[in-house]
């Protein structure tokens, strides 16, 4: 993504404001309009894999669970500690009807984050679903 | 299992069992106002309207009675697998929505 000097330097708080703008654009349904959101935030935050994250989802919700689980794969190769990342991860897998990889993904969330605040209770979670054989 | 988070009050299914309808046609009305009412809710309302449909037969003997009972046992079963279905679905939305307040909390 671009790495050039950017005329605007948005705050922390106006980057989280985007972000948030972006999740509830996602939220409401307006899936193109929070694309476009996160494209947009991608350049103004050192963090990139999280609107990285936020375009995974926004396949997820159409239905294109190829194209999420490749979003959520670039986020782990930029952010490899990134349990959010591999929690989103191992949900698409296990929409496109990877399941040992899915697990795999999983795991590694929960491990990442056992204390479950960073995406590791999203990981437990989509895990029973797959043990109930919901998914 | 109470499935008072669906509800909204504390209704717990093992009660159904201790439940005799007073008479057919009140229980039966009955049933089908709370399978319509809980309809919003997938497949809890037409479980609970079936309630009426079950108890709603002609009262008999003793067998009639137990097929009553087991029925009755049967859609107690159904009802708190479904609540149990729906109570998962609310936790991953629960889960999800904490990793995406993560996220934002998280950028820097």
């Amino acid at each position: 993504m671009a790495n050039v000097e950017l005329a605007v330097k948005p705050s922390r708080e106006e980057k989280r404001f985007l972000m948030e703008a972006a999740l509830l654009m996602r939220d409401a349904n307006r899936l193109d309009e929070a694309k476009t959101m996160f494209e947009g935030i991608i350049p103004l935050v050192e963090d990139k894999h999280l609107p990285i994250i936020g375009i995974g989802t926004i396949h997820f919700a159409k239905g294109e669970f190829d194209d999420a689980v490749e979003q959520f794969e670039k986020a782990t190769e930029i952010d490899p500690t990134c349990a959010i990342a591999y929690a989103h991860l191992g949900e698409a897998l296990a929409f496109s009807k990877h399941l040992d990889e899915a697990e795999l993904a999983l795991q590694k969330a929960t491990e990442l984050d056992p204390a479950g605040d960073n995406g590791g209770e999203m990981a437990r979670t989509i895990q029973k679903f797959l043990a109930y054989g919901l998914l | 299992m109470s499935i008072g988070g669906i509800g909204g009050g504390n209704f717990n299914p093992a009660d159904l069992t201790k439940f005799d309808p007073p008479k057919q046609s009140t229980f039966s009305k009955f049933s089908s106002i709370l399978g319509g009412a809980a309809s919003a809710i997938p497949g809890v309302g037409p479980a609970l309207g079936a309630i009426g449909a079950v108890t709603g037969g002609a009262g008999g003997g003793a067998s009639t009675s137990f097929n009553r009972q087991y029925e009755l046992l049967q859609l107690q079963n159904q009802i708190q697998q479904e609540a149990q279905t729906i109570n998962m679905i609310s936790n991953i939305n629960k889960a999800k929505h904490e990793a995406s307040m993560a996220a934002i909390r998280n950028v820097k």
